[in-house]
């Protein structure tokens, strides 16, 4: 494990608006960005604190960790919102700082749970001895695309998210939502990259299963 | 005979790393006989597209609105940030 804190390795603490992202999944717009007002850094914890507060416990899944969290970021911003040069919203600088802190913190943390692969059950659940469904997928209809305006569907989609076990949701935030790199998650999770292959795989199918249960079979899709 | 079991950890592991010749051309072939695995994959391909449509700030969504700052939490962040725009 490397010293060296994710912040100084990237930079991005500092000026994460004016720094290339670090490479990871493909993104695509979807929805328009929020209105840019910048406020007074006095103003961050009231307009930002509960968001930002949300943000830690998706990471951390820690009341306590979320909290110093959120007032690590702030601090951290404070000294470095002279240098934000905007090209991001206020909330979205916010978060890549505190997305930063998230990472050294996990790097600091020496009783973190390691991510229980070994027994979970998610892929190899579907399929009986002879690898045949045991419970074939349905169809899903309408396609995915044309459920982006549905709140409930969202609000489906994100209690199946919060259903994940907590090491699982970390490594798919960090890599899959967060947009870190594989290598920069294995390094963060202490992981061998086929782990975090096979971590991520059960966390998609896992998500798959949830929506398909809580949502494509509930009559939901007409 | 290659089952839908690997089929299906294939249709996820493609989506993590780059598969190899043979195990393309191996679930492409099982794709083409298996309904299944074809919806398996649909559906796959359609959660990917929606997890490109959650980003740092969306992530914060992932909790319930409900969750916030306690009380307590909030006053001691607002002392620490004004002890520090103080100190500065």
């Amino acid at each position: 494990m490397t010293s060296q804190s994710a912040s100084d390795r990237t930079g991005q603490a500092n000026a994460p608006a004016t720094q290339p992202k670090a490479p990871g999944p493909r993104r695509e717009p979807c929805a328009p960005d929020a209105p840019d007002v910048r406020s007074l850094p006095t103003q961050w914890l009231e307009l930002h604190g509960d968001a930002l507060f949300r943000y830690a416990m998706a990471l951390v899944s820690d009341e306590h960790r979320a909290e110093d969290l959120v007032q690590e970021t702030l601090l951290a911003a404070l000294e470095a919102h002279q240098r934000f040069a905007g090209g991001a919203t206020e909330r979205t600088w916010l978060v890549s700082i505190l997305r930063h802190k998230a990472i050294d913190q996990r790097r600091r943390d020496e009783r973190r749970q390691e991510a229980q692969i070994a027994t979970d059950s998610a892929v190899e659940g579907n399929f009986n001895a002879f690898g045949k469904w045991r419970t074939p997928p349905s169809s899903w209809a309408p396609h995915p695309q044309k459920l982006m305006e549905s709140e409930e569907f969202w609000s489906i989609f994100q209690n199946c998210m919060r259903a994940l076990p907590g090491a699982m949701r970390e490594a798919f935030a960090l890599r899959v939502m967060g947009g870190l790199s594989a290598a920069d998650t294995c390094s963060v999770l202490e992981i061998k990259a086929a782990n975090l292959w096979t971590i991520l795989c059960r966390a998609r199918e896992r998500l798959r299963r949830c929506l398909e249960h809580k949502w494509f079979k509930s009559g939901n899709e007409a | 005979m290659f089952s839908c079991h690997r089929a299906a950890r294939l249709t996820l592991e493609q989506l993590e790393r780059p598969l190899s010749n043979c195990e393309r051309l191996r679930r492409w072939a099982h794709l083409l006989i298996c309904s299944l695995c074809r919806r398996h994959n649909r559906q796959l391909r359609g959660l990917a597209f929606l997890l490109r449509c959650q980003d740092d700030t969306t992530l914060a969504s992932v909790m319930p609105p409900s969750a916030r700052l306690s009380p307590e939490a909030r006053s001691r962040i607002a002392a620490a940030v004004a002890d520090r725009m103080e100190s500065a």
